[in-house]
């Protein structure tokens, strides 16, 4: 029979939502309760894969994900070496120096990251130090893709199925694998899961969100574990450390070299508008009235102005209708007016644009 | 909205268009149109939209999104800027550019 909410299961679903969100958002340090169900946890989720379970010394408790990730990623080179029968040889590591260099920036600067967190540690020299180079940095950025299982970090999906355990109480089978993932979630952080081994994060010490639950914290990391380890963000936009711990740093050409918008914008807000505009000699060559919903409806329309800094640099300031951010987008010198601008930026013909947010 | 008009939904533009366009690429069932795994890149057609969505054609560059083909309402949403809704149609997308003068022969999508 198909199932239909419920007066009394509405009820629930507020509070529901709230115990795991509290469980995502706990900044509770891992205790031997925690450890003794996340290895009866793991075990059954072994098991229910039809897997055999490592041993207890082979079910690892870590500090931080970054912790995991990269012994998880060394191990897994040391074990797949293992059963190729092939040895680490430290002079062809002391050779590949570059390559490992590489190699480790590749596992610590993924584009989307943009070294957005610090890692307390060498990872290069610890990699060389337990022989496993290279090889085992890249699998240590492999980890994430093929080994990773998110713990109290995927407390949304468990929110929704445990539901249907708890409070709607639905006749599945939960013994033979979910329970072992929900209690892997209630209580563990995130996991590196491998055929020979499993290593568990503790939870962070620190974990801050905006308003709109969004990662923030503007004078330090919005999350950090116990380790040192830490990541940056200001209300969302994941930003290197430097910009958050040292803003005075921050100067008009390195907020000019700055590729991705949003970090510039962020760079440009921590500088200063004020200052950013006077230290750029800025001077005003056109400004009109932008609408900022949609033309047809005479929705509130702002202003938007075309400038031009003391190096020739044009630049299209404007502030979006939605989030009231302001951005500064540089546009080619021979660029006269603020529709001018947008229609280079945008590839459109203003007249034909009836609605924007 | 009538034929070559077109919305904007933060640095993504939607075109309508009269036909689907010849060289459209594959069929695709990633209904993100924007690039990437930040926030500001989850431009996402909304699951009741009734849609087919081609990726770009090969060798356009990168301002050039997917097509999207609605019959129903087409129904856009984004976690920070306003939903779009549009009636049913052919729609291009394209990204806002980002220029510098230090690589202007560089064509590159704006990264937010």
């Amino acid at each position: 029979m198909k199932y239909t909410l419920t007066d009394e299961h509405r009820a629930q679903l507020g509070p529901w939502a709230q115990r795991w969100t509290a469980n995502a958002m706990s900044t509770k340090a891992m205790d031997d309760a925690d450890r003794k169900a996340v290895r009866v946890a793991i075990r059954g989720l072994y098991e229910a894969a039809s897997l055999i379970p490592p041993p207890d010394h082979r079910i690892v408790f870590v500090p931080s994900p970054f912790v995991a990730r990269f012994a998880a990623g060394f191990a897994a080179w040391i074990w797949y070496t293992r059963k190729q029968k092939k040895t680490a040889s430290a002079a062809t590591y002391a050779a590949t120096d570059d390559a490992t260099r590489a190699a480790t920036y590749a596992a610590t600067d993924d584009a989307d990251q943009l070294q957005w967190y610090i890692v307390s540690g060498d990872m290069v020299a610890c990699a060389r130090k337990v022989g496993v180079g290279r090889e085992g940095l890249l699998c240590a950025r492999l980890a994430y893709e093929r080994m990773w299982q998110g713990g109290n970090q995927w407390s949304g999906w468990s929110a929704f199925l445990s539901f249907f355990r708890h409070i709607v109480k639905l006749p599945l089978d939960y013994r033979s694998g979910w329970q072992h993932w929900e209690a892997a979630c209630v209580h563990g952080g995130p996991r590196l899961v491998h055929h020979e081994f499993c290593i568990v994060s503790d939870r962070p010490e620190r974990l801050l969100v905006d308003e709109q639950n969004q990662p923030h914290c503007d004078n330090g990391p919005f999350c950090r574990w116990r380790d040192g380890s830490a990541l940056y963000a200001i209300h969302g936009v994941k930003l290197p450390a430097w910009i958050v711990d040292r803003p005075d740093q921050i100067t008009v050409e390195t907020i000019r070299a700055e590729a991705n918008t949003e970090i510039r914008r962020i760079m440009r807000e921590r500088y200063g508008e004020g200052r950013y505009l006077a230290n750029t000699g800025a001077t005003v060559i056109d400004t009109d009235l932008s609408s900022t919903h949609t033309r047809r409806t005479r929705a509130p329309q702002i202003m938007r102005a075309l400038l031009q800094d003391s190096e020739g640099r044009r630049l299209l300031v404007g502030t979006d209708g939605s989030t009231s951010r302001t951005y500064h987008m540089e546009v080619p010198a021979e660029i006269a007016t603020c529709r001018a601008a947008h229609e280079f930026l945008g590839g459109i013909d203003e007249r034909k644009l009836i609605a924007q947010s | 909205m009538g034929i070559g008009e077109a919305v904007r939904q933060g640095d993504v533009y939607l075109t309508r268009l009269a036909d689907l366009p010849d060289d459209r690429g594959a069929a695709t069932d990633n209904r993100q149109l924007a690039p990437g795994s930040t926030r500001g890149s989850r431009h996402i057609v909304a699951a009741q939209s009734d849609v087919t969505i081609t990726a770009p054609p090969k060798g356009s560059t990168v301002l050039v999104g997917p097509v999207i083909e609605s019959r129903s309402r087409l129904l856009v949403e984004h976690p920070e800027h306003g939903h779009i809704d549009l009636p049913p149609g052919i729609y291009q997308t394209s990204f806002q550019r980002d220029y510098a003068r230090e690589r202007a022969e560089e064509i590159r999508r704006v990264q937010d």
